[in-house]
């Protein structure tokens, strides 16, 4: 008991040792911590009064008379704060000037904002257990006295103007000019054309360059011009080369002037050669038109408006040609084709006059001669087949079994032979032939002939085996063709298959045997402008890599089953010789007088709606279709649009059909199902009142109303919107400049030095991996602030071109007024 | 019985532990209200007495152009920097009357006022102004404080110390 008594009470000793323990700790701590102190007040106060010309220091003497000091009567704290924004380093200087006289105990620091300028410590701060702070904000009001700041304001020039002149839907054959007129200095000026040939051009009769044709007639080439010999007023652009047809551009200029409304008039292309044009224009609540025409033919020209010929006539010689309003609008009912992009068609109404006026087709059969193409027995039973004798090879064999004799080789070669009769049921029409199983074999091959018996000869001569390898077909189709190339002939390539493709061609290289059959379709059609149509036969044809081998070749996929291939292929044949007639180029062979219109040729558009004069800064934006069918553009907040056009590259094909957020804009058909006719617009407008802030535009081709197909991946939304582009900076210490890097929506960059004459070494970015500038330079403030401002999706990357010359700044010096990046000093002391 | 006992046992030393508990508490608090001692006591009002002479001297006085004659306060800056001529006042009436300034700034301890530079008064240096016959390194003092402050004298950042002691 008395030990347990012990026990306890030595416990509860401890205890209170450890209490008193803590307590004596605890009340020195708590009695040293408050520190009292007045030197860190007297010494913002010091900062404050004393003028750097007052304290008299070697440093600070040099400072003043190297001109690193502009004004000696800042105070201190004030020269410090503007060292602090313009140059650190030598705002320590400044306040270790001061703070080193002091004898000070006290562990004390200068700071701005949250940054230590300078200290005198025995401890770091870090490690400050107690501290005061004594604050002050600085500014160019301290005491009375007054700093100089700066602003900035950036704009883009409102006279850099940027103006498209378009060339139609199909503009051809021969050489082709256009009329680009502008008022001011050029800065700038580019083609951008799908073209079928090499050409040169010449800017008011000089040859400017030579170049070459775009990849294809839907996808277009940018060429960039030199302005040496344009001038301010009108320019005549000469496009020459050999048989040259554009199918869809424009001339695009920037330039420093003031922008005409060339909206009012549709100016026909200048056209050397033989007069093809298709195209079309846009009117607004018309009022009235009138047609001028310059031409020189021989043969009888037509003019169509919509499905009305307005004009029928030839030439002796060279003549003018005045269409009045009051002719015209008792032809075309003006309230029908208003508010609308109507299609024209300006060609020669009697090819007779020309020689082989249409194209000849030159086709191969590429078909598929596997194994699994041979005649066979469909779902006869096992154990009859087996015991039958022959494995049901036979189709009595095969049908007393209960099995279905299916005879594909027989039936493709049933189809191939309709189809060499429908191709040469035209006179100078060829037909190849190319089987392929494990290889494209030349015991399976014909060449392009017009002989009917030969080729079906070949036909029947071929058997079922092996594996598929349709690449092999397609080259061996190419192979063909190319052998017998010429001018002036639709070359297609009709390739069947009735399974998988099994076997790659080294040609293509693609390490596998389906896509090595589609690029072999992208090859023949991209590199030798040959069309692939493809045929899957039976249930187990592999569609998708047909469609796909069709899509690329520009051609057109057909299914067929066993007991239909021959009317398919009877109807292919007709849709190529259809297309052979119904597309917009027209090769001539032999002879002919050249026919002529020249670019002075327009149409005058009269309209009741009256034209927007925008104020501010106008900005033309170019938005590239997101696929083959469908565009999307949205307008930036805070501007008004003015205008948006959406160009079609449709290739020897018609824009069909155009829908503005499902909105019709545009449809052909209703002008007529005889596209030959009727007009290829290459720009179609979008009417104001539909366009919404995110818009989507659908878009197809066609050659007939019931024939239609994708468009240009290449399509792309033109739209003009006014926007308020200036910014102003901040009233900031300085005004200097900055060579900027700035990235563009294309991924491109640029080196700007702004202002141009500026030699300094800050370097600024804009760029979608960078942003970075002074914010204390007006000057690089307000370009920032501008980039911003054109930056029209957030995405760090401008959406306009920018050059110097577009960029604009004015400056202000304001003097007297604290310039507004007030910060706050403090002397700060600590234990 | 033996329940009992345990009883009894732990109830005695219950008491025991809570009788030193309580002596201990109650011999910390008068050790720790004794710690306040006089010395202390001095301390805290020679620092009272040392920020007011510091404040008043770093200030520009009463009337703002005081002179030995009509003085209320004594205070040598004006426009936060030492004015030469309030300066040499102050001096002057130290040398001529050193208590009476001990009146006007309110306390019965003597102070000295320097800077770390030396201080011009009259065409030659002086080494402070405060009680006659020290220096800032003859001060013989039972307790002594010293404030420290920072101003301006003749357009130089210079730190002023206010010894007060008795």
């Amino acid at each position: 008991m008395k030990k347990k008594g012990i026990f306890f009470s030595t416990d509860a000793l401890i205890a209170l040792i450890i209490i008193i323990l803590v307590l004596i700790v605890t009340v020195p701590m708590t009695f040293y911590s408050n520190i009292k102190t007045e030197v860190h007040s007297d010494l913002m106060i010091v900062l404050s009064t004393l003028t750097v010309g007052e304290i008299d220091t070697p440093q600070i003497r040099s400072m003043i008379s190297s001109g690193e000091i502009t004004n000696p009567n800042n105070t201190i704290i004030e020269q410090i704060g503007i060292f602090y924004v313009t140059n650190k380093t030598k705002a320590k200087i400044i306040a270790d000037e001061v703070i080193s006289n002091l004898d000070v105990n006290e562990n004390i620091g200068i700071w701005f904002e949250n940054q230590m300028i300078t200290s005198k410590n025995t401890t770091p701060f870090e490690n400050a257990s107690n501290i005061q702070i004594e604050r002050q904000v600085i500014s160019g009001l301290i005491q009375g006295n007054s700093t100089t700041g700066f602003a900035a304001r950036a704009y883009l020039s409102s006279d850099v103007q940027t103006d498209f002149f378009y060339f139609g839907g199909y503009v051809g054959d021969g050489n082709l000019s256009t009329i680009v007129s502008y008022n001011g200095s050029i800065i700038s000026a580019e083609l951008e054309l799908a073209i079928n040939n090499n050409f040169s051009v010449f800017v008011n009769g000089i040859n400017i360059g030579n170049f070459s044709s775009s990849a294809s007639d839907v996808i277009p080439s940018k060429y960039n011009l030199s302005t040496n010999n344009f001038q301010s007023g009108d320019n005549l652009i000469e496009i020459k080369g050999k048989n040259l047809y554009i199918s869809g551009g424009f001339v695009k200029i920037i330039y420093m002037g003031f922008s005409e409304n060339f909206d009012t008039q549709y100016k026909f292309p200048g056209i050397n050669g033989l007069i093809n044009l298709y195209d079309g224009f846009y009117n607004e609540n018309l009022n009235s038109l009138d047609i001028f025409l310059k031409l020189n033919t021989s043969y009888e020209v037509f003019l169509n408006i919509g499905n009305k010929t307005v004009y029928k006539n030839y030439t002796n010689g060279e003549e003018s040609i005045n269409i009045g309003n009051s002719y015209l609008s008792s032809i075309l009912n003006y309230q029908e084709i208003s508010n609308k992009t109507i299609p024209i068609r300006l060609g020669i109404s009697n090819s007779s006059y020309i020689s082989n006026f249409s194209l000849n087709v030159h086709t191969f059969s590429v078909t598929d001669l596997s194994g699994s193409m041979a005649d066979s027995c469909n779902g006869g039973s096992f154990w009859c087949c087996l015991s039958s004798g022959n494995f049901c090879s036979t189709q009595s064999t095969c049908n007393s079994c209960g099995g279905t004799w299916e005879q594909k080789i027989t039936l493709a070669k049933q189809a191939n032979n309709a189809f060499i009769d429908g191709i040469l049921n035209s006179s100078g029409n060829k037909v190849g032939l190319a089987g392929y199983k494990t290889t494209a074999s030349n015991n399976d091959f014909h060449n392009l002939s017009t002989n009917n018996i030969s080729l079906k000869a070949e036909v029947n001569s071929w058997t079922a085996s092996g594996r598929t390898c349709i690449c092999c077909g397609i080259n061996k189709g190419v192979q063909g063709i190319n052998f017998e190339s010429g001018a002036g002939v639709l070359e297609a390539l009709v390739v069947m298959s009735d399974g998988e493709a099994t076997d790659q061609c080294s040609q293509q290289g693609t390490g596998n045997a389906k896509t090595d059959a589609i690029q072999a379709a992208c090859d023949a059609y991209l590199d030798h402008n040959i069309k692939v149509y493809t045929v899957g036969f039976g249930s187990d044809a592999d569609e998708n890599t047909l469609q796909q081998i069709a899509d690329c070749g520009n051609g057109t996929y057909y299914y067929g089953d066993t007991s239909e291939i021959v009317e398919l292929y009877e109807t292919i044949a007709e849709d190529i010789l259809k297309a052979s007639f119904s597309e917009q180029t027209i090769n001539i062979t032999g002879t002919f007088n050249e026919t002529i219109i020249y670019p002075e040729s327009h149409i005058n558009i009269t309209s009741s709606s009256s034209s927007i004069i925008p104020s501010g800064v106008v900005l033309t934006l170019e938005k590239i279709f997101d696929n083959s069918t469908t565009g999307t553009f949205s307008i930036p907040e805070n501007s008004t649009v003015l205008s948006a056009k959406v160009v079609s590259y449709s290739g020897s094909k018609w824009t069909n059909n155009l829908k503005l957020n499902g909105i019709n804009i545009y449809n052909l058909s209703q002008y007529g199902s005889t596209y030959t006719s009727l007009g290829d617009p290459y720009v179609i407008d979008l009417p104001l009142q539909y366009i919404q802030q995110n818009n989507i535009i659908e878009l197809n081709t066609a050659l007939s109303p019931t024939n239609i197909s994708a468009g240009s991946s290449y399509n792309k939304i033109i739209y003009k919107i006014q926007k308020n582009s200036s910014s102003y900076s901040s009233i900031s210490p300085y005004f200097d400049g900055c060579t900027w890097t700035i990235e563009f929506e294309d991924n491109t960059n640029a080196t700007i030095k702004i202002p141009a004459d500026y030699n300094g070494s800050s370097v600024c970015y804009y760029t979608s991996s960078m942003q970075a500038y002074d914010s204390n330079d007006a000057m690089q403030e307000a370009v920032y602030k501008l980039l911003k401002v054109l930056d029209l999706n957030s995405n760090n990357k401008l959406d306009i071109k920018l050059t110097e010359g577009n960029l604009q700044i004015t400056s202000n010096e304001i003097s007297g007024i604290p310039f507004v990046w007030s910060t706050e000093a403090q002397i700060r002391i600590w234990t | 019985m033996l329940i009992n006992k345990r009883a009894q046992g732990w109830g005695t030393d219950l008491i025991i532990g809570f009788i030193i508990f309580i002596l201990a508490i109650l011999f910390f608090y008068n050790y720790s209200f004794n710690y306040s001692n006089e010395t202390e006591e001095i301390i805290e009002l020679l620092s009272y007495k040392g920020d007011y002479i510091g404040d008043s001297i770093m200030s520009e006085g009463t009337p703002i152009d005081w002179s030995e004659g009509n003085v209320q306060k004594i205070g040598i800056l004006t426009e936060n920097k030492i004015n030469q001529t309030k300066l040499e006042e102050f001096y002057n009436l130290v040398q001529t009357d050193y208590n009476s300034t001990k009146v006007i700034f309110n306390t019965k301890y003597d102070y000295y006022f320097f800077l770390t530079n030396p201080m011009n008064i009259g065409g030659g240096q002086v080494d402070g102004i405060g009680k006659p016959g020290v220096t800032k390194d003859t001060i013989n003092a039972t307790n002594l404080l010293r404030i420290t402050r920072f101003t301006i004298y003749e357009n130089k950042p210079v730190t002023a110390y206010i010894y007060v002691f008795e």
